[in-house]
């Protein structure tokens, strides 16, 4: 299994040479199909990784099941503590520093893992047929696959540095991929929004490295398993600090109100398969990090944040949806729904307790397969209309686009939580979680945060529906059919087929996930 | 003064240097004598090169023969030109220890990489080879002298020894921005130096010794009002310094002397003569000044954020690629100077190392991008992953390094040192300062990397690149890669 | 083809759901769970008992109806393929509802029956008041659906179980918070007083889906959510209070607003919002013979119900609108009568039995609730009898409003009025600016014809189902109560004949403006909402993005700044230096110090 693991982080690296090594004359096509191949070598390995987790015998599956009953929760006890751990590799690597290459997946990490591999394998799919203005798919693939490295080195690091130092490996290339590939009408704007989303993020990520090397002061380790087997005690002082550091640094990459800045601009501009991965994965990595290191290494101190936590997310699922009631571009509109959406993570992960967790990391999982065929979808429409304005895309687009039309209005209805598909169970259980707290937060404030939230999600509804009005239905006499525009192709059909699947399949069976994590 | 023991085992490395100098001065001297320096005709090409060629392979050879002492001599621990001291251990004023050997590797390595480089810049500039090359052997020496000096006597003549000839090389060119570098670098100079001895000299009243074991078991001793004292003379050395590694706000000469000298000659600069330069405030510092009964640490810390905020905000906005890099080594040398203040020297050294194998490689390509576009804008750099793959993305690994980002990881790694030791060391205010700069940083080198992605390019840019140049370059990514994979050797430099 | 085969499809659906009544037809109540671990054992959970069964034949009889009538109704229009899937999916989701024991499970259906809704409201996307109507009805329910699944959280949690076999009435006052939550949700899917105003709006979509939405499914989820989690609610006495309340005053203030609508669909989804009213006010009772009598009622009322929205689809598939105006102008001189006797005959059983004329089913389920509202306000309810009171008033009120506005509207349909100018005048006003009246225009002056067999059939099913249906109650029946409720219908069809004979339609504004919700709701939600969506993306772009904007103005600034310093003079340099010198030394003195 450690073998496997490493091919995993190692395969997309590997891909990614290759192609730069190939000629430059190298058709657009054959570079996404390496991309395609290598990233369908990585998915199938995590699936195999998945088996061995979904299969009862094997260690990480079973030692979720302990689900904590809310009496005696000490601060925060089940997902994220990485007890045991499937594939595990623990090899020094600066000892000078205290640096340890240790890698391992567990119940937590996993389902992420497969997901970031699926969604990176999509994206290279539909770079088969369709891709940006800029060309270059050489490059663009390499850095999918270079970015995919990141997200799973991400997800299965277990010593801090590790995860730092994965954590920064998306940063250029991402902004690469909007800079070059982004927006061809706006080079200006894309400029900025790529420099405003790597600025930022380093500034966070520095500052939770900071963070991490105050953990490292007060317990001597950057392990996280000997962290999550004796964490750092105290809710003052130096892991008091070293929780806010850590948490800014999550919350400017979640993102986090006032934080989520660098959001509407970096997904607006950037290209389609650009949109699909910084949606889909790499607001992960800070919801991730959340579960993976405060809750388990800073228990205490995350008691104390955790209100305040809470309180921005809420905050954030009602301003994001309020601004989207504002959007005139299609994209930005998707791109702020993700900070109304990650705030329901946020909101979840502050709760504290199993139930609340478990919805975080169900939501993680929803949000990123929802909103991948959101962009993806956004992308389509873009495409066929040369812009994301609402305005000049014109409406009735059931009677232009119908099967695109009918597909986007699905995903805004799985999107705004509709039960029986895919985003309602996260929402919900972060939710429940807020309505029964780990009984050391104040139960009083979280009540009143829930209903807030629950206000939230009438919001969410209001926007998505506002945009199917706007886009889909319509007085078709009066927004003839554009001649170029053809319906759902089949590239198309291919790549969102998985997604669509999934958003119903984790919909009616949320067993599937739920009960890996917390038994309700 | 009377020297009672000494072991030349240790001073082999510096003599090594020296003797080197000396021979390719006498090399220089024999070839025939040109009807004057000024005009440097056609006719005399062959002639130059030729005696390039013999300064080139003559000092190359003592540096690599130094380097390879130095290899010999780690972990040994060496003294030489000691004397019996009134009380306590014999005072030596050259010591060779893991942290001289670390120092002395570092300067010695950028040494060898400079002569490199000049062997495929110098051809056509005006630069006479053989003056050129025994200056740059005087300052290697001094530098080494410097690393492994532990008395101040020595250690302000061996500043001198690499002060004196990085100005002379800044004028070789002998044209009229040269000759004003220069000036400036020597005014400047000129002030540290008084400024140093100043404080020197007040160190050498308080406790009657210049060794510095010796001051720093004194000055435990003295009472406060004198401490007061002792502390303005340690600043004053600090700042003597700070002008010669150009801390602010002592940096100021440094944009322009970088700008006017030939690119080799700024590599010198940033690589050889910084390193120097802070070989001896490590020294200095950490064996001497920084005490109990005398703290330095926050003023270095206050010097050390200052240097790096401005440093890089200065360089935000330059569109020179060496005024680029000058102002980032300033930043740079903020990152430094931070772990110094922390009293962590591992970091310090690492980092020196790291900085001084991308920037000699860095200022390796600019010397291959400025013979082909002399007027060195960064957009003279687009397209040039596209066009030229070997130097660009060499390029883009470098600058990644410097801004400390995957897959720089050898940047990363040293940062990250110098964050922890600022950390451990309680200077939470200090890490504040260093995180906002690596955003700056990280906005600086960006500009850079994005001109190298941009394509279409308007004119494309292919160069002849000769093999000179290919070496330096390639061994410096090759060097920066493999310290990416195991970071640890750059940690294993200073013991 | 496709859309063959889902009519297909749906219509054997429905068929099944019917025949599965039957077949748990006298089965003993019983649930059942997957034998799984964790949330799936709690999530699939499903249930039955005759509560089940009673509405698992609802469902069928009236979607299998619906499903049949739609294939006339929706002939030769496009997108039927989608439609009857949606209508097969609404179906499927009710079912849920029915059989669920866990509440995840009735969650699920519950929202997609809304969503169902909501795109089959919006059948008609071209048209205006089809989007915003189809909008209006989702988040209305949306909201109340908030406080449902608060509901749930708050008894699920006390209860220790999601499901509601599980669920032990607790008389505690958490049983209370609880159950007001859910009760939120039923008020919104039924659309109860204060978020009535949805149902009326939801009339663009096609007639057949108001006949489902209205008789069967979604509305009546609502009811039959109270009336699965009776003990429930009884256990909380204040609820009931609370719901007695809301009933008594939507059954009022529904039915007057029936009495000023004007179009037929709009009066029959009115009188729909009263009659759930009524049932909720037998629920209310909190006594089994209260619940016994609203379920009643909701079994007549689906028939003639769906019946009478059939019978208004009829009508809008024939003339083409569905208002007064346009019917009248269509029909002089009662000339519906004569072209569409059957669409005449079954809409008269539907509205007779809607206005409780004795002998017809809705007569019974009415007589049965008045019944046992007397009998709870007569021997009260612990020391509370006024929510019985309440209720049996207001039933006697809405049943005298009911009379009222169902003759009205069999008249001024039907017939033509005596005095032909007022008779005319009375409705001319509404042509103009009436969506649906300009469709009238567009249709072509085809002769008038009854609607083709696929329409009719069902209307007749529905309509000898509305005929014998009460005689199952009929056996314990109170000849006073029957005589109260029968003078009482009088009082209420006598004035509207006098009215008609002589051709005036009095319409108070007040109850044209259906007491002005819809503006209040406008004020008070809409605007502020979409002022506060300015206010963020305004707050966003010039507080938020100010800030990063700043720094990196003043970055740019900075470095600016210092380009200028770097003047290439030497002497400043040293200047420069110089008094860095001296702020060290002093920076020395303070830190000696």
């Amino acid at each position: 299994m450690s073998a496997l693991l490493l091919v995993l982080l190692g395969l997309p690296l590997a891909g990614a040479a290759l192609l730069w090594l190939l000629p430059v004359v190298l058709g657009d096509r054959i570079a996404a199909l390496v991309g395609t191949v290598v990233s369908g070598l990585v998915l199938v390995g995590s699936a195999v990784l998945g088996y061995r987790w979904l299969n009862p015998g094997s260690p990480a599956g079973t030692q979720q099941a302990d689900s904590v009953p809310a009496t005696d929760l000490p601060a925060y006890d089940g997902p994220g503590r990485a007890a045991a751990m499937l594939g595990d590799t623990n090899v020094p690597w600066l000892p000078a520093l205290d640096v340890r290459f240790h890698v391992g997946v567990d119940a937590v990490s996993l389902p992420l893992i497969v997901l970031s591999a699926l969604l990176v394998l999509l994206c290279c799919v539909y770079s088969l047929r369709i891709t940006p203005q800029a060309g270059r798919m050489r490059s663009l693939v390499a850095l999918l696959l270079i970015i995919e490295t990141g997200v799973i080195g991400t997800f299965s690091a277990l010593d801090l540095v590790l995860f730092f130092i994965f954590f920064e490996v998306v940063l250029i290339p991402m902004w690469l991929v909007i800079d070059i590939w982004g927006d061809h009408h706006d080079r200006a704007g894309r400029r900025l929004a790529a420099n405003r989303f790597v600025l930022m993020t380093v500034l966070g990520s520095a500052v939770m490295l900071i963070g991490f090397l105050l953990v490292h002061a007060e317990s001597g380790t950057f392990d996280l398993v000997a962290l999550a087997a004796n964490p750092v005690p105290g809710g003052t002082g130096v892991p008091l600090t070293a929780a806010i550091l850590i948490a800014v640094g999550l919350a400017v990459k979640m993102p986090i109100w006032p934080l989520h800045i660098w959001l509407p601009d970096a997904h607006a501009k950037a290209p389609t398969v650009g949109s699909v991965l910084l949606a889909g994965l790499l607001l992960k990595l800070g919801s991730y990090g959340m579960v993976r290191i405060l809750l388990p290494v800073l228990p205490d101190a995350m008691v104390e944040i955790a209100p305040y936590l809470a309180g921005f997310s809420v905050i954030a699922i009602v301003l994001g949806s309020l601004a989207c009631l504002a959007q005139t571009d299609v994209k930005r509109l998707i791109a702020y729904s993700s900070v109304g959406h990650m705030g329901f993570i946020g909101l979840g992960i502050a709760t504290m307790s199993a139930v609340g967790v478990t919805g975080a990391l169900f939501a993680n999982i929803a949000h990123g397969v929802i909103t991948g065929l959101l962009f993806f979808l956004a992308g389509a429409i873009k495409d066929r209309h040369d812009t994301s304005d609402l305005r000049l895309i014109g409406r009735a687009l059931y009677a232009r686009l119908p099967r695109i039309g009918a597909l986007l209005t699905f995903a805004c209805l799985a999107s705004l939580g509709l039960p029986g598909l895919a985003g309602f169970w996260g929402e919900m259980l972060a939710l429940l979680g807020a309505y029964e707290p780990n009984e050391a937060l104040p139960r009083a404030t979280f009540l009143t945060l829930m209903v807030i939230a629950g206000v939230g999600t009438v919001l969410t509804a209001a926007y998505f529906l506002r945009l199917v009005r706007n886009l889909c239905q319509g007085d078709p006499a009066q927004y003839p059919s554009t001649t170029f525009a053809v319906d759902l192709s089949r590239i198309e059909l291919v790549t969102w087929t998985p997604l669509i699947v999934l958003t119903v399949l984790l919909g009616l069976w949320p067993a599937l996930l739920i009960d890996r994590w917390v038994l309700l | 003064m009377n020297i009672t023991s000494t072991d030349w085992q240790a001073a082999a490395v510096p003599l090594i240097l020296a003797l080197t100098a000396i021979a390719v001065l006498i090399a220089d001297s024999l070839r025939p004598p040109k009807p004057s320096q000024d005009d440097d005709t056609p006719a005399d090409a062959p002639g130059r090169r030729r005696a390039h060629l013999v300064a080139t392979v003559l000092s190359a050879a003592g540096i690599v023969a130094a380097l390879v002492g130095t290899v010999l001599l780690r972990d040994e621990q060496l003294v030489a030109f000691c004397r019996e001291a009134v009380e306590g251990p014999p005072e030596c004023s050259l010591v060779v220890e893991p942290l001289t050997i670390g120092l002395w590797a570092v300067i010695v390595a950028g040494g060898l990489g400079v002569v490199l480089l000049s062997a495929y810049g110098l051809l056509d500039g005006r630069v006479p080879p053989g003056e050129y090359h025994f200056l740059l052997l005087c300052a290697l020496c001094g530098g080494t002298v410097l690393a492994g000096g532990r008395d101040l006597a020595t250690m302000v003549i061996a500043l001198e020894l690499v002060s004196l000839p990085s100005f002379a090389m800044v004028a070789l060119r002998r044209d009229r921005r040269g000759s004003e570098a220069a000036v400036k670098a020597f005014l400047v100079s000129v002030l540290s130096t008084a400024v140093m001895l100043f404080g020197i000299s007040y160190l050498y009243g308080l406790t009657g010794s210049l060794h510095l074991s010796t001051v720093t078991a004194r000055l435990a001793a003295i009472d406060a009002d004198e401490q007061r004292v002792a502390l303005a003379a340690g600043l004053f050395v600090l700042v003597g310094f700070g002008f010669k590694i150009a801390a602010v706000p002592f940096h100021a000469w440094l944009p322009d002397t970088y700008v006017g000298a030939p690119v080799e000659v700024t590599a010198f600069l940033a690589v050889v003569s910084k390193s120097a330069g802070v070989a001896g405030l490590v020294v200095v510092t950490t064996q001497g000044l920084s005490t109990q009964a005398l703290d330095l640490r926050i003023a270095i810390a206050v010097v050390a954020a200052v240097t790096m905020t401005v440093g890089n905000l200065a360089a935000l906005r330059q569109v020179e690629a060496v005024r680029l890099l000058a102002w980032s080594s300033i930043g740079q040398l903020g990152f430094l100077l931070a772990p110094l203040a922390a009293n962590d020297v591992r970091a310090v050294v690492a980092y020196l190392a790291a900085y001084a194998v991308v920037t000699l490689g860095a200022f390796g390509v600019v010397a291959v991008v400025q013979r082909h576009r002399p007027g060195g804008l960064l957009s003279d750099y687009r397209g040039m992953v596209r066009t030229e793959p070997g130097v660009g993305a060499a390029l883009v690994f470098f600058l990644v390094v410097l801004a400390g980002l995957p897959p720089g990881l050898v940047g990363l790694f040293t940062k990250f040192a110098a964050f922890q030791a600022v950390v451990d060391a309680d200077l939470g205010w200090l890490a504040g300062v260093m995180a906002v700069n690596v955003m700056i940083g990280l906005a600086v080198y960006l500009r850079w990397v994005a001109e190298l992605f941009r394509l279409p390019v308007d004119e494309p840019f292919s160069v002849d690149v000769e093999t000179p140049a290919v070496a330096v370059i390639g061994t410096c990514a090759g060097a920066a890669v493999v310290l990416s994979v195991l970071p640890a050797a750059v940690f294993a430099l200073a013991g | 083809m496709i859309t063959l085969a889902w009519r297909v499809l749906g219509t054997a659906f429905s068929l099944a759901v019917a025949a599965a009544a039957a077949l748990l037809w006298q089965v003993e109540p019983q649930t059942w769970a997957p034998d799984l671990s964790g949330f799936s054992g709690t999530l699939y959970a499903v249930r039955t008992d005759d509560l089940t069964v009673l509405m698992l034949a609802i469902v069928g009889v009236v979607a299998s109806c619906v499903q049949v009538y739609s294939i006339g109704y929706l002939h030769g229009e496009p997108r039927t393929a989608s439609y009857t899937a949606i209508v097969t999916l609404f179906t499927a989701a009710m079912v849920t509802v029915v059989v669920a024991d866990s509440l995840f499970l009735l969650l699920i259906g519950w929202e997609v029956m809304g969503v169902c809704s909501y795109l089959l409201i919006g059948q008609y996307w071209e048209r205006r008041d089809a989007r915003a109507g189809a909008v209006k009805a989702f988040l209305m329910t949306r909201f109340g659906d908030v406080g449902f699944l608060f509901g749930i959280f708050v008894l699920g949690v006390a209860g220790g179980s999601f499901r509601i076999s599980e669920l032990e009435p607790s008389g505690s006052g958490l049983a209370t918070v609880g159950t007001l939550l859910l009760l939120c949700g039923v008020v919104g899917k039924s659309a109860q007083i204060p978020l009535q105003t949805w149902l009326p709006d939801a009339m663009p979509g096609p007639a057949p889906v108001s006949a489902l939405i209205h008789a069967a499914t979604m509305v009546a989820a609502g009811v039959f959510l109270v009336a699965r989690m009776f003990d429930v609610f009884v256990a909380a006495p204040g609820t009931l209070s609370v719901l007695a309340v809301i009933a008594a005053l939507t059954m009022v203030v529904a039915a007057l607003c029936a009495t000023a609508a004007v179009e037929v669909k709009r009066i029959l989804a009115w009188s729909t919002v009263s009659q759930l009213a009524v049932m909720f006010g037998g629920l209310a009772l909190g006594t089994d013979d209260g619940r016994h009598a609203g379920l009643f009622h909701l079994l007549t009322h689906a028939a003639f119900k769906a019946l009478l929205f059939l019978c208004a689809g009829v009508l809008l598939h024939q003339v083409g609108s569905a208002t007064f105006a346009v019917l009248r102008r269509r029909a002089r001189r009662g000339v519906l009568r004569k072209l569409m006797p059957v669409t005449f005959g079954t809409m008269t059983i539907g509205l007779a039995a809607l206005a409780g004329v004795p002998g017809l089913s809705g007569f019974f389920s009415k007589d049965s609730v008045v019944e046992a509202a007397w009998h709870a306000a007569r021997d009260g309810r612990g020391d509370t009898s006024w929510p019985a009171w309440l209720v049996l008033v207001a039933v006697l009120v809405t049943g005298m409003l009911t009379a009222f506005y169902c003759t009205r509207l069999w008249l001024w349909v039907f017939f033509g009025s005596p005095a032909p100018l007022g008779g005319l005048g009375a409705f001319e006003e509404e042509d103009l600016g009436d969506s649906s009246a300009v469709d009238a225009q567009e249709q072509p002056y085809h002769p008038l014809r009854d609607g083709s067999p696929w329409m009719l059939a069902p209307m007749v099913l529905l309509a000898l189902a509305t005929l014998v249906l009460g005689y199952a109650e009929a056996s314990q029946l109170d000849p006073a109560v029957a005589g109260v409720t029968t003078l009482a219908l009088m009082f209420g069809a006598v004035p509207a004949y006098s009215l008609w004979k002589r051709g005036a339609d009095p319409r108070p504004a007040v109850l044209e403006r259906e007491f002005g919700f819809d503006a209040f709701y406008q004020l008070a939600v809409v605007r502020p909402v979409r002022f506060a969506a300015g206010l963020v993306v305004t707050g966003d772009r010039d507080v938020i993005d100010g800030w990063v904007r700043g720094f990196g103005k003043a970055g740019t600034l900075a470095s600016d700044g210092f380009r200028r310093l770097q003047t290439g003079n030497v002497q400043t340099y040293l200047t420069a230096a110089v008094l860095g010198v001296v702020a060290l030394a002093v920076l020395a003195g303070v830190i000696a110090s």
